[in-house]
């Protein structure tokens, strides 16, 4: 095509004899280039558009890592918004003991379990025995290191110690509340209590990201890849009051020893709505440290253990036979002077009676005219009262573990077991079971259902469910509730239960003084109860006091009623001091003794109703002008404390919320805060945010770039 | 320089695609290079920096030789080989080893690559004797011996280092330039099949090369396979996985450390994954003009000299582009070349811009554009 110029003249010096440019040549070498560049881009279209899928698979498997984002478990409140359980991010160290155990390595080695040892106690020769005998890669060393000093081991050495963030549950109240609330195992998943029984509700769903992976093994962010976020656990509110609480194990663990009981137990419940206020058991445990000498201490002996209610019985005794209008209150009964003979056994009264009042034999406990109270009422009927007020069944209070007691058939009653039972022997009963049954008689005969879980609550901030008041069925009427309520009343203020009274306030209820049966015999060792409410005219509390095998003056009336007593006493004073601080506060709603301090949670990047919602929870009220917009106000610091009741003002710039500004932010917080207000995102880079850059192309949809360091 | 300039303009059709290229590649060497700069330096833009200064450089360097008149480089053709030769030789015996090989010499600035000099003066001294010697040129001992002596010498030292690929490469692009240069063709093809059996011979005396050719051919096993084998197929997967429309500026994921040479001798392959087989053509196509183009100036330099120069500089592009692409997707074996202008690596960008500035002269004194005066 072009015309050949060979034989033209050069302009050049240089001699040119003949023609040197053969075309031919030429030519091959050039069809020859363009044969092997066509021979490339045929191997290309090969490699990059026919088996194009095969390597995308293979590069899916290289590149992209699942990695699980853990759920957080829920917390644990008391009634009034006070953390009894919550889950903090702690540190598990691990090491690769086969680069350890190199010689070269022996400092670094030294400065780990040094390192270790100063924060864990435990002595470093015990860490370094345990590296050396070890011959895997991957050894857990030690658990529950707080986080920012862990960090301090990845400079010692980065090659062989791996730092895993994981959950660990931690409680404030440590002993307080211990067997109610359980723990859990080093995988998060709760072992006893309510964390056990409340578990798939606290735990929440993992989520994963799936991460680009680089080839040494370095996770990325990607925002194109698939992000499935956490589903923290809800948190439960329980109906316990951590003040109750901690009066009522202050005033058993001080009763228990004093006593020199074996243990003791004690419940405070709500009479009116079946709500259990307090509840607990001594020796307890710290959760936050379980040992093996725990282990015994993990009962929650007010609803798994059984024992012969005894003379607390004879409230339920006393309700079948006044219901029955087989007695009332001012029949004259025999007590025949405080033994009587029936052959093969022989009932006694360790205050003998002679002809007493219906109500006076309550008063003095006799377990002869009791014997034959429960001997008159026909057995059906005796069973019928014993099963309503909740005996031999169980109640179906939301804590794992309860047991039903033991009630015998109305078919197999003889005379003996009914004289027996009519004064609480010869049937097996939790103290839950009796304080219930109390609670019954207290709330005019209606029996209320147990119940320790107010309501569960999702992470951000919505109601999940709330426990209502439950009545289970209407034992007896409510005159006959009245009429054994001020019987009650006169055990306190005239009978057995004297050291039960208190100032001012009406208290009724019932001791219970047991012999322990050990291989089928009676024994010396005795359980003492006392079961009440007060006040007798419009009951608030019910309050049950078992102690296991007081030494010494056992009789429940100078072991267990005057720690009913201090408790109720105490309890009083509370309420007292509450109502003065409802009259001081001008807000009204401050229910603590203390300024309430709250932590302000994380709401940057929820929206507004979200972050209103979650807000409530922690007592501290949201302002905002723009209520639309998702909130980003740098000037929040999560963690910093407020005082209940105050008010958080967000930036309203809605500018700065609808673009919010993510520098210095880490990666993984900016994307969900530009996700969250409708940002496609775009990552350069990983690490911290150096700078973003907006794109607001219609078609393209809203874009942000972030690039990081 | 003034009858020259009389002739015409230097071609801007070949001036064009070559500037882009240089350009391209800076996003090329950033998008390949950051995650490896990051890890090694702290910085993503360690490598493209480098590069920028290099391209910048390299520019200037097209203007300066397109302005220096293609036959003054006559007189120094033999001096410039002989001194390139020495620097060879310095770096055998002084020289760096990086990955077992010694190849450069450390400049401070950029670590000077000998074997990159070489090539060209080798190119442009061939052309001066195949210019001179026309006449002469069948017989053996005037015309083939001189032009051979060279050759080997050259392609012996840089097989020293030992880069049996550089060597192989640059000992073809001499036999293409005696071919077209009118050298028997018998004796051509005598001294292509003895150095054939000798190069298999050299390169059968390296456990490497062996195993390289082994793996090649799918028959190598151990580590050494796996590693080679390694690399193609981090580099067959980065291809892959563009498809025919690639992932996106920036988007590879290959370059996040899987793929060795990531922003050398294998930035071919991230350019395919980032822009698919349209971006891998798309290059290709554009050296192909550039080929094309060169030919053009070739065939129409006013003498032999420029037609032998343009020639030579034109293939040795051409060889490159074709084996570095080659490599990349798996039809030649793997070995360490990189693509002009496109791959980082200082030395190589300054003396293709010579090159092209020397090719860009040859096109002004022939005036292949604008077209032939009429």
């Amino acid at each position: 095509m072009e015309n050949d110029k060979e034989n033209e003249i050069s302009q050049n010096n240089q001699p040119q004899a003949e023609t040197p440019r053969k075309l031919w040549k030429f030519w091959l070498m050039l069809v020859f280039i363009n044969i092997i560049f066509l021979a490339v881009i045929v191997k290309l279209f090969i490699v990059q558009v026919i088996n194009s899928d095969q390597y995308k698979e293979a590069a899916k498997k290289q590149h992209e890592s699942k990695v699980t984002l853990t759920a957080k478990r829920g917390n644990i409140y008391d009634r009034n918004g006070n953390l009894l359980a919550s889950s903090l991010q702690k540190i598990t160290v691990v090491v690769d003991p086969s680069i350890l155990n190199d010689d070269k390595m022996r400092k670094t080695l030294d400065k780990i379990c040094t390192f270790l040892s100063n924060e864990t106690g435990v002595p470093k020769e015990k860490y370094i025995d345990k590296i050396q005998n070890s011959d895997k890669s991957y050894l857990i060393l030690a658990r529950g290191i707080d986080p920012w000093k862990s960090s301090k081991l990845k400079e010692i050495d980065d090659r062989c110690v791996f730092l895993i963030s994981e959950p660990k549950r931690n409680y404030p109240f440590a002993n307080a509340v211990s067997q109610l609330i359980g723990f859990t195992d080093n995988d998060n998943v709760g072992k006893i209590g309510l964390e056990k029984s409340w578990d798939s509700v606290l735990q929440g769903k993992d989520g994963f990201i799936i991460m680009s992976r680089d080839a040494i093994g370095k996770l990325h962010f990607a925002a194109d890849l698939p992000y499935q976020p956490a589903m923290d656990g809800n948190s439960l509110y329980l109906t316990i009051d951590i003040k109750y609480q901690r009066v009522l194990e202050y005033e058993l663990q001080h009763g228990v020893l004093k006593t020199n009981s074996s243990s003791g137990a004690a419940i405070a419940l709500d009479p009116s709505t079946g709500e259990i206020l307090a509840m607990a058991s001594y020796p307890d445990f710290d959760p936050n440290n379980i040992n093996s000498e725990a282990i015994p201490n993990m009962k929650n002996r007010a609803i798994t253990d059984v024992y012969e209610p005894g003379s607390t019985f004879k409230g339920i005794t006393a309700a079948a036979a006044l219901e029955e209008n087989l007695f009332s209150p001012d029949d004259i009964l025999d007590g025949h002077n405080g033994s009587i003979d029936y052959g093969q056994y022989t009932i006694t009264d360790v205050h003998p009676i002679g002809r007493v009042t219906f109500r006076e034999a309550l008063e003095q406990s006799s377990n002869v005219i009791f014997s034959s109270v429960g001997y008159t009422i026909p057995d059906n009927d005796f069973y019928k009262y014993i099963r309503n007020f909740g005996f031999g069944l169980n109640l179906g209070i939301d804590l794992p573990g309860e047991s039903a007691g033991r009630l015998p058939k109305p078919d197999n009653f003889t005379a003996a077991i009914k004289r027996f039972m009519g004064f609480g022997y010869g049937i097996m009963a939790t103290p839950l079971q009796v304080l219930c049954a109390y609670g019954a008689i207290a709330n005019r005969g209606d029996l209320m259902r147990p119940y320790v879980v107010k309501k569960a609550v999702k992470s951000n901030g919505q109601l999940l469910f709330e426990t209502r008041a439950e009545k289970i069925r209407k034992v007896i009427t409510e005159k006959t509730a009245k009429t054994l309520t001020d019987m009650l009343s006169g055990v306190v203020s005239r009978g057995t239960g004297k050291s039960a009274i208190l100032d001012k306030i009406s208290v009724a209820g019932k001791t219970g003084t047991t012999k322990l049966v050990v291989n089928g015999a009676y024994s010396d060792n005795y359980i003492a109860t006392f079961v009440g409410f007060y006040p007798a005219e419009k009951p608030e509390i019910t309050l049950i006091v078992v102690l296991d095998k007081p030494i010494g003056a056992y009789y429940a009336g100078s072991t267990a009623a005057p720690i009913f007593r201090n408790i109720c006493a105490r309890f009083l004073n509370l309420k007292q001091l509450d109502n003065q601080v409802k009259n001081d506060s001008q807000s009204g709603d401050s229910t603590n003794l203390q300024r309430n301090l709250r932590f302000i949670p994380e709401i940057n990047g929820l929206d507004y109703t979200k972050a209103e919602n979650l807000l409530k929870q922690y007592g501290i009220n949201l302002e905002s002008v723009d209520k639309s917009s998702i909130i980003f106000d740098r000037k929040i610091k999560s963690g910093e404390k407020l005082e209940s009741g105050s008010f958080i003002r967000v930036e309203t710039d809605t500018n700065s919320i609808k673009k919010p500004d993510v520098t210095g932010l880490s990666l993984r917080h900016a994307i969900r805060l530009l996700q969250n207000s409708g940002y496609k995102v775009k990552v350069n880079g990983y690490g911290l945010v150096k700078r973003q850059e907006w794109s607001d192309k219609a078609s393209a949809g809203k874009e942000c770039t972030i690039y990081c360091n | 320089m003034e009858e020259s300039s009389s002739k015409g303009r230097i071609d801007w059709y070949i001036l064009l695609p070559v500037v882009g290229l240089m350009l391209f590649s800076l996003a090329f060497v950033y998008s390949a290079s950051a995650t490896r700069a990051q890890m090694k330096f702290g910085s993503s833009e360690y490598f493209f920096l480098k590069h920028l200064a290099r391209i910048i450089v390299g520019l200037v360097v097209i203007i300066i030789f397109a302005k220096i008149d293609y036959h003054k480089w006559v007189k120094y053709s033999k001096i410039a080989l002989i001194g390139s030769m020495l620097l060879l030789f310095y770096v055998l015996l002084t020289g760096q080893a990086i990955h077992g090989a010694s190849r450069w010499i450390n400049l401070g600035i950029i670590n000077f690559q000998p074997s990159e000099l070489a090539k060209f003066t080798l190119i442009l001294h061939l052309s001066t004797l195949l210019a001179q010697k026309q006449e002469k040129i069948k017989d053996f001992k005037e015309g083939l011996l001189p032009l051979l002596f060279w050759s080997l010498s050259v392609c012996f030292l840089i097989g020293l280092q030992p880069n049996f690929s550089s060597a192989l490469v640059i000992f073809l692009i001499s036999l293409s330039l005696m071919f077209v240069g009118n050298a028997n063709l018998f004796q051509l093809g005598t001294i292509a099949l003895f150095c054939l059996v000798g190069g298999l011979g050299y390169a059968l005396t390296a456990e490497y090369r062996l195993q390289r050719i082994l793996s090649y051919l799918g028959l190598a096993k151990g580590d050494e396979g796996v590693v080679i084998n390694y690399q193609l197929k981090q580099a067959l997967i980065a291809l892959g996985t563009g498809g025919f429309f690639g992932l996106g500026p920036g988007q590879s994921r290959q370059s996040n450390l899987f793929l060795p040479e990531s922003f050398g001798d294998f930035i071919f392959a991230i350019i395919g994954e980032e822009y698919g087989w349209l971006g891998s053509i798309a290059i290709l196509l554009a050296f192909g003009f550039i080929f094309w183009r060169g030919m053009l100036i070739a065939k129409k330099a006013t003498d032999d000299l420029g037609y032998f120069l343009a020639f030579g500089i034109i293939i040795t592009f051409s060889i490159y582009v074709f084996v570095n692409a080659g490599v990349n997707c798996g039809i030649l074996p793997t070995t360490g070349l990189p693509m002009p202008f496109i791959s980082y690596g200082g030395t190589a960008v300054l003396f293709y811009a010579a090159a092209i500035g020397v090719l860009l002269n040859i096109s002004a004194q022939a005036g292949v554009y604008p077209k032939s005066k009429k």
